[in-house]
């Protein structure tokens, strides 16, 4: 070895372990692994203050969860209940419940307002109720053996406004029963209800282990668990991910040894394609963290496809370097093909990084890091370490020339009845795409299991839970415009309210800051209601005392003036975190959210549009409506590049272009019929982008290198350990792996079976390489 | 992670019994009517407002409370919640009839779960006082307590806001026969 040679090799050493400290500390320290599947969602917002407004329901809930507990009676629930919540506390997962405090700071906060708050059944009461009903109902409550809950004494309330006020604040609350524990009947089963919130991010993987452990811990066969929240979700992705990497990483890593010790039987060639593997592994895992501070699970799992793919240029080394016996010459043999393999395989990669995906954009930079890496290791590094050291071993002569070839030579006989089968099986395969049309649903991406998602739809009709993917946003210049937006918004939803309140329920309300603080102009028309039918002269008051006497003699309860210093901005902020009204009001916006998210996105839109001041926003809709948009503009990305690809190949490899294109183009069209039954998503047409990259290679390394055993036995084991890597992932549980695994898997088997039928039938100079 | 041990009525052993004395008893009744007297002191009002009527139990229906003086009333009280003669339902009621049925009839096997509950006596002269354990119930209610012997005989509430009721009940029926 030369000394500019020796030198060389440093440095590539050098820079390699430079690599490892960073990631190294980027890892274990700064714990840039993220596991947050948010991450691979996009932005589908129309505007920063649709961003932002997402930004912030984000930030309020997604520490909460909902732990409902169950067992075969109500006492055991109960202790069960109580000892999970102690549990939680003493793991310091949660801080301690302060909501016992929450009635009677709201009973401090409305008090001096009780004569100008109204819900809807009291208003229709009100004004649809003579003045004597009202008194003689009131008479009647008195001497009731207990009256419902009252925030303030007979004397300062006596019709008990306030107590109807605040129970009606908390939608669904007459669901909850009060037991030491809250809990909600099921039929005769009791759950009770743990609300939590964590210290930490749900996405901290230590939090997501400890919580996740200590409900292990706790399940016993008479209780039962349900959960509710993204603590949940994020622990089920970041396990799915990481169950995901090992299977894929490990299974390729075993058929590549396994492959290269059955064919090689050489520890040279085993030693440099572990070489290979781990360096380009540690470039592309370091070139993420360098370009986007972090790195994904997902693209860890995506990533362990890099190994299926960085053998390729191994084994057409290897191939080459015992054919010739000399690894500097193989190099020389094999530099063209496997540059212009790279150079294919980065455009059809890097093109990823023009979707929105944070996910598939890092996918790109760590593929194509991980292939460049492999390329200058397999290029330069292998040759000035083997030298002249000869890769012996029996050499697989006997299958290709005594098997493959022959068939091959048989098959390209047969050329026309061939050729009608293609057409045949393409012009199928067409319809069945067509047939099968697109599914843009994002929905379907869902990593979470089946378990976890009935668990939170049970909570969710057990419960009362805001929804965050579906809201209105309302905008104004001042608190009081969007407070009387937010108004009309509720009475337009549900007109018939106004008529029959007995119809509001949990159901048709929106979570919102007018539901806590009605607008002043509301205020002051319920303020008028209440002087006219119960404080005036001669009201329903008035009648109430004659029948008690003592009560109007002493400590009499007066008509008391309006007050207009009941506004948003005086809601205590202690206050507006406790009952999540910071997530809904913003710097000029505020937003209101359907209760139990049933509300029509149908309907919503339109009564949206008909008040100036009002969005909708559904964000499941814009994102499925995203998929769909860029599903169609990757397609005809992918078309402009077969056609640009169509341009090179005629111009790099003349009539023999011609031949790579129809390979890729039955390819493409083959994997993509067999895969994407159910509907063509956005990912099975980026999956194309690795097919038609695979095939471009193979096809390229029988051009250059022609059609013989060891280009074969090459691309066979190129073909083999990426069948390994990809076939998994077709297995995966997470739907965007599944699909890239899907296609993937199919396209290499087309690669590898139809292009050197496609290079035989149509070129005859192939059918006798050797 | 052990389970603790299971929360229950805090009660002895032998309060246990007499519990669960009162508890069968209450299953034998399925029909009782009698009357009542009321007196309830509302805090700022200096003289008590005393009232009268009668009840009506029926173990599928529930409690009619009939109020007949001062003023004609009529409460249903059953499983579903609380409602005026008018149809006017009272809102959040269901947990508040349910400490009413188990006030009146004696058992209290449905209430372990909202109080603590303290027996003592024998089974024709015993008091049972209730105490809420959650914070929800004690806004509202803050001890209750009844004494009784065959039938419940006297009932106090004393509310969070200091205001109390106490009910004299005279059974003048004790029917098992169905209505």
């Amino acid at each position: 070895m030369t000394r500019s040679s020796r030198a060389f090799l440093i440095g590539w050493i050098v820079l390699l372990l430079l690599c490892l400290l960073y990631s190294g500390k980027r890892v274990v320290q700064d714990k840039a692994i993220a596991s947050n599947i948010l991450g691979l969602i996009p932005q589908s917002h129309d505007g920063a203050l649709q961003s932002l407004a997402q930004d912030e329901l984000l930030a309020a809930s997604e520490r909460s969860f909902v732990l409902l507990v169950a067992s075969a009676t109500a006492e055991k629930g109960l202790a069960a209940a109580q000892a999970l919540e102690n549990a939680l506390h003493d793991a310091n997962l949660i801080p301690a419940d302060d909501s016992a405090a929450l009635p009677r700071q709201l009973a401090n906060l409305y008090h001096p307002y009780r004569q100008q708050l109204l819900t809807t059944q009291q208003r229709h009461y009100l004004n649809h109720t003579d003045v004597q009903t009202i008194a003689d109902a009131a008479l009647a409550k008195l001497y009731s053996p207990v009256r419902s809950y009252s925030p303030y004494p007979f004397t300062d309330d006596p019709f008990n406004l306030a107590g109807g006020w605040q129970t009606a604040l908390f939608g669904g609350a007459d669901r909850f029963l009060p037991s030491a524990v809250p809990s909600v009947l099921d039929g005769e089963q009791h759950w009770y209800v743990l609300n939590g919130e964590l210290y930490a991010s749900p996405f901290d993987q230590a939090v997501q282990r400890s919580l996740t452990t200590l409900l292990r811990e706790f399940t016993a066969p008479d209780v039962r668990i349900l959960r509710s929240g993204l603590v949940f979700h994020a622990a089920e992705g970041a396990d799915l991910a990481q169950s995901e990497i090992s299977t894929v990483g490990a299974g390729s890593l075993l058929g590549i040894v396994l492959l290269v010790v059955l064919v090689f039987r050489s520890a040279w060639a085993l030693w440099s394609i572990l070489i290979v593997l781990g360096s380009s592994t540690l470039f592309a895992v370091t070139s993420c963290l360098l370009v986007f501070d972090n790195l994904h699970m997902v693209t860890l799992a995506f990533g362990s496809t890099l190994l299926g793919l960085a053998v390729d240029y191994c084994f057409h080394f290897f191939s080459k370097w015992r054919a010739s016996g000399n690894a500097l010459q193989a190099r020389k043999l094999i530099s063209k093909g496997v540059l212009l393999s790279l150079v294919s395989s980065a455009i059809a990669y890097l093109l990823q990084l023009m979707s929105p995906f944070p996910g598939l954009q890092q996918f790109a930079v760590f593929i194509t890091a991980g292939l460049l890496m492999a390329c200058f290791t397999v290029l330069i590094v292998l040759p000035l370490v083997l030298g002249n050291r000869v890769l012996a071993g029996p050499r697989l002569t006997g299958l290709f020339s005594s098997v493959v070839l022959p068939l091959y030579q048989r098959v390209a006989t047969l050329r026309w009845p061939v050729i009608c089968v293609l057409l045949t099986a393409l012009l199928l395969a067409v319809a069945a795409v067509a047939r099968q049309g697109a599914s843009d649903d994002i929905r379907l991406l869902n990593t979470s299991g089946d378990t976890l998602l009935a668990e939170e739809r049970a909570v969710s009709e057990l419960t009362v839970r805001v929804g965050s993917q579906r809201f209105f946003i309302i905008q104004g210049d001042t608190k009081q415009e969007m407070l009387q937006a937010t108004e009309q918004l509720s009475d337009s939803l549900w007109p018939q309210h106004k008529d029959d309140p007995g119809q509001a329920d949990t159901s048709n309300s929106l979570f919102s800051i007018a539901r806590f603080i009605p607008s002043l102009e509301q205020q002051r028309q319920d303020h008028l209601l209440v002087q006219e039918k119960i404080y005036g002269p001669g009201r329903a008051l008035e009648i109430l005392c004659q029948s008690l006497p003592d009560l109007c003699k002493q400590n009499a309860p007066a008509a008391a003036d309006f007050l207009t210093t009941l506004v948003p901005e005086r809601m205590p902020a202690q206050l507006q975190r406790a009952l999540k009204l910071n997530a809904v009001l913003g710097d000029g916006f505020s937003l209101a959210l359907p209760l139990a998210d049933s509300l029509d996105p149908v309907v919503a839109t339109q009564v949206a549009g008909t008040i100036d001041a009002v969005d909708y926003v559904d964000n499941v809709a814009n994102i499925t409506q995203l998929l769909a948009q860029l599903r169609v503009q990757v397609s005809a990305l992918l078309i402009g590049f077969i056609a640009c690809l169509t341009g090179a190949s005629l111009w790099l490899f003349k009539r023999d272009g011609w031949l790579l294109i129809t390979s890729l183009l039955l390819t493409v069209v083959y994997s993509l019929a067999l895969s994407a039954a159910g509907g063509l998503t956005l990912f099975h047409v980026m999956a194309l982008l690795l097919v038609m990259g695979l095939t471009v290679d193979t096809s390229i390394f029988y051009i250059k290198l022609g059609f013989n055993q060891d280009t074969w036995l090459a691309a066979a084991l190129s073909c083999g350990t990426s069948l390994l890597a990809f076939g998994l992932l077709s297995f995966s549980q997470v739907a965007v792996l599944e699909q890239f695994g899907s296609v993937v898997f199919s396209g290499l088997i087309f690669a590898w079976l139809l292009t050197p039928l496609i290079f035989c039938l149509f070129q005859p100079r192939f059918q006798y390489a050797r | 992670m052990l389970l603790l041990a299971i929360a229950g009525p805090v009660t002895a052993a032998a309060d246990d019994d007499l519990l669960a004395e009162l508890a069968n008893r209450a299953g034998e009744n399925e029909n009782v009517a009698g009357s009542f007297t009321q007196q309830k002191n509302i805090q700022g009002l200096p003289l008590a407002l005393e009232s009268a009527g009668s009840f009506n139990y029926s173990k599928r229906e529930g409690v009619i409370w009939h109020t007949t003086s001062p003023l004609d009333s009529v409460l249903n009280i059953s499983a579903a919640g609380l409602r005026y003669d008018n149809g006017e339902p009272v809102q959040g009621s269901s947990i508040l009839a349910e400490m009413l049925l188990g006030v009146f009839t004696g058992d209290l096997s449905q209430l372990t779960q909202y109080f603590t509950i303290e027996v003592s006596g024998k089974p024709l002269a015993w008091r049972i006082v209730l105490a809420p354990q959650s914070a929800t119930v004690a806004e509202q209610v803050k001890q209750i307590t009844m004494t009784g012997a065959h039938f419940t005989q006297r009932i106090t509430i004393i509310e969070a806001s200091g205001d109390t009721t106490e009910i004299s009940l005279q059974v003048q029926q004790d029917n098992d026969a169905e209505p």
